[in-house]
């Protein structure tokens, strides 16, 4: 699929199948598309050309399953609930459609080290707290995909190390089908199964790399000189899909399948 | 945060301390007409002579205002929420809401007591009409404002138009409903006392206050005032309570 905003071409035909389980991560420059492809396939954006399927199914009717868990990029904390109450506020909406077993969410928060922060109020929280709350609040949901979309941009380096290695532990036992959006390599190394290399506007997807790192993602494997060696490759990605961009106005997009 | 607020209190206390000394002695001095205006002191004897007829009156003010400004908020939120969904809607709105806004709802009184009667049904009509421009723009606003990130997460799992009203909308509006409150208690208040006084009633502050007008009755005319103006202070103090209880999640009420 690809779209078009107007006559400015904002993503060139993607065709990407991703595994269920799997850990995808979509890395390239500020104004790429990389947001745009994200929203399309969690139904927040109509395609220009080409289609979404998501288990057989389009991503309208995975919304209403609540089969997609988004996660924008500030945390978008309700000010007026608990961290509790935030944790579970995708469980309170739209019930009908909520999975059988739906995780527990103060399970959860323990589980990221905010148990002792549920009853306070998001203005209470650091920032980081507040991205940990948001990343709960979209497990709670027990959706089988998580769409997360530069959840630790605003985040100062430590605190989105720390994210990092989080999100990397609680995605190790659920087995959920993951599409991260970065701009960082370090991010996008460590937590991917595969990471898929995106050119400046308009973006195509220039190059894909498995990152065949041992699970579970520990903190020290970010010392090893295999990580090295995939953030290199990944450098080296990113370099050719700059080097490779085409500012010219491009052809209409041709229909495309799949993501 | 409690020190701040007891020595605001204070010094509120301190000021209207001051103010009340002034009035009195100014008054005192200058020799000014009872009519014109009356010494606090006056007032407070006029009140505690009958103070049963004085609370009965304020009581009706009092409902009338409460029945007014209710009735005109629980209409205005259902109106704003739909003029928030639907911008065509919002626009050609608009007309009548300025209409209300800037028609002086003196001169159209008469016409309400035709159509309605004499009465608190009149008094309660002019109260809500001219409170639900107010409350209707601050709903609107707020509704609007609700953050976008969030509205996209309640898109993302299709949360039903009534879920995304009372748990997002809604109350990302309170902030500027609490706004508009303040506002629109002294402009119930106000239009209240003044239909009462042309609605052809026997209960009520101003319904009493004209009265005493027409006949020169200061001690009546201004203790009406005086009642009026605890009413209003009070009924600031109730949405002012409210707002601290209700919003104290908001950064308007927070100390950090």
């Amino acid at each position: 699929m690809g779209k078009r905003f107007g006559d400015v071409e904002a993503l060139t035909p993607v065709d990407l199948t991703i595994q269920p389980g799997e850990v995808v991560t979509i890395l390239g420059p500020s104004g790429c598309g990389k947001t745009t492809l994200l929203r399309i396939v969690a139904g927040l954006e109509a395609s220009t050309c080409g289609t979404v399927s998501i288990d057989g199914s389009n991503p309208e009717a995975a919304r209403r399953q609540k089969r997609i868990g988004f996660v924008p990029q500030s945390p978008a904390l309700l000010p007026w609930r608990t961290v509790e109450a935030n944790a579970r506020l995708l469980q309170d909406i739209n019930r009908s459609a909520n999975s059988a077993n739906l995780p527990d969410a103060l399970e959860l928060l323990d589980q990221v080290g905010l148990n002792d922060f549920r009853d306070s109020y998001p203005h209470e929280l650091s920032g980081g707290m507040q991205q940990r709350v948001a990343l709960v609040r979209a497990f709670a949901l027990g959706a089988p995909y998580l769409l997360m979309d530069e959840p630790f941009a605003a985040l100062d380096e430590i605190t989105r190390a720390e994210m990092r290695y989080l999100l990397a532990a609680l995605c190790e036992p659920v087995n959920t089908t993951v599409v991260f959006v970065t701009h960082s390599l370090a991010e996008a190394v460590f937590i991917s199964d595969r990471v898929v290399v995106l050119s400046s506007r308009p973006g195509r997807v220039v190059n894909t790399i498995n990152v065949d790192l041992p699970h579970p993602r520990l903190p020290e494997l970010e010392d090893t000189p295999d990580f090295f060696a995939v953030l290199t490759q990944l450098r080296q990605a990113l370099r050719d899909g700059s080097s490779a961009v085409d500012t010219r106005r491009t052809e209409p997009i041709q229909g495309g399948t799949g993501v | 945060m409690r020190t701040a607020r007891s020595t605001a209190a204070l010094w509120s206390l301190v000021g209207a301390i001051v103010l009340i000394a002034v009035w009195e002695g100014f008054v005192r001095w200058r020799d000014v007409a009872p009519m014109k205006l009356l010494p606090p002191s006056r007032m407070v004897s006029a009140f505690a002579d009958t103070p049963g007829f004085y609370l009965d009156n304020t009581w009706v003010t009092a409902r009338h205002l409460l029945v007014g400004v209710a009735a005109s908020l629980v209409v205005s939120v259902l109106i704003g929420a739909a003029l928030a969904a639907f911008r065509p809607l919002e626009h050609a709105s608009q007309p009548l809401l300025v209409l209300i806004l800037v028609t002086p709802w003196v001169a159209y009184i008469t016409s309400i007591v035709l159509w309605l009667g004499s009465g608190t049904p009149s008094i309660v009509f002019l109260v809500a009409f001219v409170t639900t421009p107010g409350w209707v723009y601050a709903t609107v606003s707020g509704m609007r404002g609700a953050d976008p990130a969030a509205r996209e997460l309640f898109r993302s799992i299709d949360a039903p138009r009534h879920e995304v009203l009372f748990k997002l909308r809604l109350p990302s509006a309170l902030p500027s409903i609490f706004t508009a409150a303040r506002i629109n208690v002294g402009l119930g208040l106000a239009a209240a006392y003044f239909a009462e006084g042309a609605t052809f009633t026997n209960e009520g502050l101003g319904a009493w206050g004209k009265r005493a007008a027409a006949q020169q009755l200061s001690s009546i005319l201004w203790t009406t005032i005086l009642c009026a103006a605890l009413l209003g202070i009070t009924a600031q103090l109730v949405v002012i309570g409210l707002e601290r209880w209700l919003l104290r999640w908001h950064v308007s009420q927070r100390t950090r």
